[in-house]
């Protein structure tokens, strides 16, 4: 047998393996295809899980830029809507300001990338700087955006009055501009000495030359006030990953509504959980501003919610016919011009858990009856002309009280303490008659003709005795809460009558419970003393030793001035040097009898704002005056208060507002 | 069909063939495990994250900013310190370093916080505490959880985020 192999047999055989190695590599291909498929899974599932956590990376970043942009907010509070060195409106000469967004703009921060969310009326503050870094190769960049600041520096700001000062040029900035201001400034130059003293010019009272003449400026011409303390301010944050440019970025925003400190404004000049003693001549002025915001307005009463009720007929002078020469420089109509002297409020002077005790001033006797009733009226800035000397109102609510001595008699007897149904104001208002009534509407008045009268208004008398007829007395309560708002003359003390004075005056005024001070002490600046506290100062100071004041500390709010009135929380005894003006509110902290003492010298030193104490109150000194403002309580509350995010606002999708 | 043919093929072919099939099976196994491992690093990491951002949450939800004003204050944060306690007792609900399990995995968490003071306007925070020891306006936290994979391997990933020292009461007072 022939046992070799032709070439054609080896051929075959060696096809014949080829067809089982070619099998075997079609099952390894179809293997590979498989474990290819199931392996594309697991990397689809490891890029998920990748991303998932690189998007975490960067949320928590964007997180973060957020909440440190919230802090840097807080921080810079005082600067956010300053022209002032350091502030952040553009005019202040700092390097990074707020800058509108340019129409159209997709890049952050006024577009996502790809779109433009918010418009060219929007302005936009960074990136904020100062912001510290995070660990790890994500970092973040935040800015703040709004559209309700004021950065024009053109548009002068008005803040709700006409501000008229001592000075020979009698400025007027609101409303009016350029040869409107001159030509004001031109009849207020040549009035009378009374309207000028009704205009709180020629103001002898040491209180400066920053007083307003109240406006109801709901009824001034379209001029809208702008806001400079915002409402709410937009943060958005974009965190990335520094070192991979296709990694992850996250974008966040936020909405920070700014929150006042106070849990409830102060609402009289002076509030002590105990005794009030006055020794000197210590003036408690009413609130020389129109009331701000309603409902956060804790004036006791606005007499424009009064209809028909003119307070010129109160003061016995015509404003009207005084001021009707200002009529078309301040394009006001004669409705408007009374509710530019009717908008008058009546805060509280004193409200004291304790008797209030008010010595006789050494060495002068001072203060008619009609001076004290209508600064109780908060009339002080247009009556100061009229009177040399205004004393404290007697607004004072209390359990019982000890009358003036220099009107009851010539020591410290105490007189008939006020029944719950404090009656405050000893006026009253006969209604509106064709004859007897002050006239609020001429049918023509033209270069002083007027053809009779269209529309008489309810008077009101300041009769020494009241009227034995009590309804058409005009009862006013002490206080008025935002919830018990009156809108009518009768009824005003309404059902709730005369609250009780705060148990826990912290608590009230700060929201933080006196057992926990220190928490309140701990978002606040801590000083030994007030010697570094000056015109600059703003926001919470906690003060643990004595503190003496001098000079300025803070700044009163007004047209043209960026505000930053402060709130300190003195732990010791206050003493105010002479001419020293503070601006916001001063709470003595403890218990106990605290004293604050005034210059014995001119000029007069003053607290512009509120004065409130957790125990009793010795008040000594001579020249001392406390001016209750709503306005500068506000900005205060503001300055030193925080911003936090509104519940709802934070989205990880910008969209357009 | 001659013996001589049978013969070859039987057994060469068939030994080659499973020679091949073999190293193939071989290289499909070493992938697939690599495979089951990346992938289970994958669901380990996810987990890791979850867990540290439950811990970053935890953080964030403080009742008020003084220690012992509430069960949990901002103050309370500190590194491997601070928390929700579980209710009605002391024992944080997530502590820093006891391992628990996760899908049968055991994690560890830690956390380092840094402490930021803003104490001026316009300028950058400070690291130390200023004078009259206020609470710092910022933490940042960075929480880091560790594991073991499945091959026994130590893995590791770390979130970091800031907060705010913002009292959550006034929060409360915006909508007054």
């Amino acid at each position: 047998m022939n046992r070799t192999q032709t070439p054609a047999a080896l051929r075959r055989h060696r096809q014949r393996g080829a067809i089982s190695l070619i099998t075997a590599l079609i099952f390894l291909v179809a293997l590979s295809l498989i474990t290819v498929a199931g392996s594309r899974v697991a990397m689809v599932q490891h890029r998920i899980a990748a991303n998932n956590a690189r998007a975490d990376t960067a949320f928590s970043a964007a997180n973060a830029g957020l909440q440190a942009a919230q802090m840097y907010l807080v921080a810079n509070r005082s600067m956010m809507a300053s022209g002032n060195t350091g502030g952040w409106i553009a005019g202040s000469g700092s390097a990074l300001v707020w800058t509108h967004c340019s129409a159209g703009s997709t890049t952050p921060p006024c577009g996502d990338g790809s779109r433009n969310l918010y418009g060219s009326d929007w302005q936009f503050y960074g990136p904020v700087p100062n912001l510290p870094a995070l660990p790890g190769e994500y970092q973040y960049q935040a800015w703040y955006l709004s559209n309700t600041l004021d950065s024009d520096p053109a548009y002068t700001p008005f803040t709700g009055c006409l501000n008229l000062s001592l000075a020979s040029t009698l400025p007027v900035v609101g409303p009016l501009t350029g040869a409107a201001v001159s030509a004001v400034n031109g009849v207020l130059g040549s009035m009378s000495t009374v309207l000028q003293g009704l205009l709180g010019v020629a103001l002898p009272l040491g209180l400066g030359n920053n007083l307003c003449l109240p406006v109801n400026f709901s009824q001034l011409p379209a001029v809208a006030p702008p806001s400079r303390i915002n409402p709410g301010i937009e943060v958005v944050a974009q965190a990335s990953s520094a070192s991979d440019a296709t990694g992850a970025v996250a974008r966040t925003r936020v909405t920070l509504q700014r929150i006042s400190i106070f849990n409830h404004q102060p609402v009289a000049g002076i509030m002590a959980k105990g005794t009030v003693d006055l020794t000197g001549d210590i003036r408690i002025w009413g609130n020389p501003r129109p009331p701000t915001v309603p409902p956060n307005d804790f004036s006791l009463l606005n007499l424009n919610d009064v209809a028909g009720l003119n307070v010129t007929s109160l003061l016995g002078i015509d404003l009207n016919d005084q001021l009707i020469d200002l009529k078309p420089l301040l394009n006001l109509t004669g409705a408007q011009i009374l509710a530019l002297d009717a908008n008058v409020t009546f805060p509280l002077s004193i409200w004291s858990a304790g008797a209030v005790t008010l010595h006789p001033e050494p060495a002068q006797v001072n203060g008619g009856t009609l001076g004290g009733l209508l600064n109780g009226l908060g009339l002080g800035g247009l009556l100061g002309g009229l009177t040399g000397k205004l004393v404290p109102n007697p607004n004072i609510l209390n359990g019982a009280r000890t009358c003036l001595p220099q009107w009851a008699g010539a020591t410290d007897s105490p007189c008939t303490p006020l029944s719950q149904s404090v009656q405050i104001l000893q006026g009253s208002i006969a209604p509106a008659t064709t004859t007897g009534g002050q006239c609020i509407d001429w049918y023509l008045s033209l270069l002083g003709i007027k053809l009779g009268c269209k529309t008489y208004a309810p008077v009101i008398t300041t009769p020494q005795n009241p009227p034995s007829d009590t309804s058409l007395q005009l009862k006013l309560p002490d206080i008025q809460d935002p919830q018990n708002l009156v809108s009518s003359v009768t009824g005003l003390l309404g059902s709730g009558g005369v609250p009780a004075f705060p148990g826990d005056l912290l608590d009230y005024s700060f929201g933080t419970p006196a057992v926990q001070a220190d928490t309140l002490k701990a978002a606040a600046t801590v000083l030994g003393d007030c010697s570094s506290l000056d015109a600059n100062a703003a926001g919470l100071y906690w003060v643990t030793g004595n503190c003496t004041l001098s000079g300025n500390i803070g700044t009163s709010e007004g047209p043209g001035v960026d505000a930053n009135p402060v709130v300190i929380i003195a732990g010791g005894s206050v003493s105010l040097a002479a001419g020293s003006t503070l601006n916001g509110v001063l709470y003595l902290y403890g218990g106990g009898t605290r004293t604050v003492t005034g210059p014995t010298a001119a000029p007069r030193a003053t607290i512009r704002g509120a004065l409130l104490a957790d125990g009793n109150l010795s008040m000594s000194g001579t020249l001392l005056n406390v001016v209750y403002d709503q306005a500068d309580i506000r900005a205060a509350g503001f300055l030193a208060g925080s911003f936090a995010p509104l519940a709802g606002s934070w989205s990880d999708q910008w969209s357009a507002p | 069909m001659n013996a001589a043919t049978q013969r070859g093929f039987g057994l060469i072919e068939i030994l080659i063939t499973l020679v091949v099939i073999a190293f193939g099976i071989m290289a499909h196994l070493t992938f697939q495990r690599v495979t089951f491992h990346e992938a289970g690093l994958a669901v380990g990491r996810a987990k890791a994250a979850e867990v540290a951002q439950e811990k970053l949450e935890d953080l964030t939800a403080f009742g008020c900013l003084k220690t012992g004003d509430c069960a949990f204050a901002f103050q309370d944060i500190a590194t491997d310190a601070g928390g929700n306690p579980v209710s009605g007792g002391s024992q944080l609900e997530l502590p820093a370093a006891t391992a628990f399990l996760v899908d049968n995995s055991s994690y560890t968490r830690h956390w380092t916080v840094t402490n930021y003071w803003y104490t001026a306007t316009n300028s950058a925070p400070a690291t130390t505490a200023p004078a009259g020891a206020p609470l710092p306006s910022l933490k940042a936290v960075t929480v880091s959880i560790t594991w073991t994979d499945t091959n026994g391997d130590d893995q590791s990933l770390s979130l970091s985020t800031l907060i705010a020292g913002a009292d959550p009461a006034a929060a409360a007072r915006a909508f007054q």
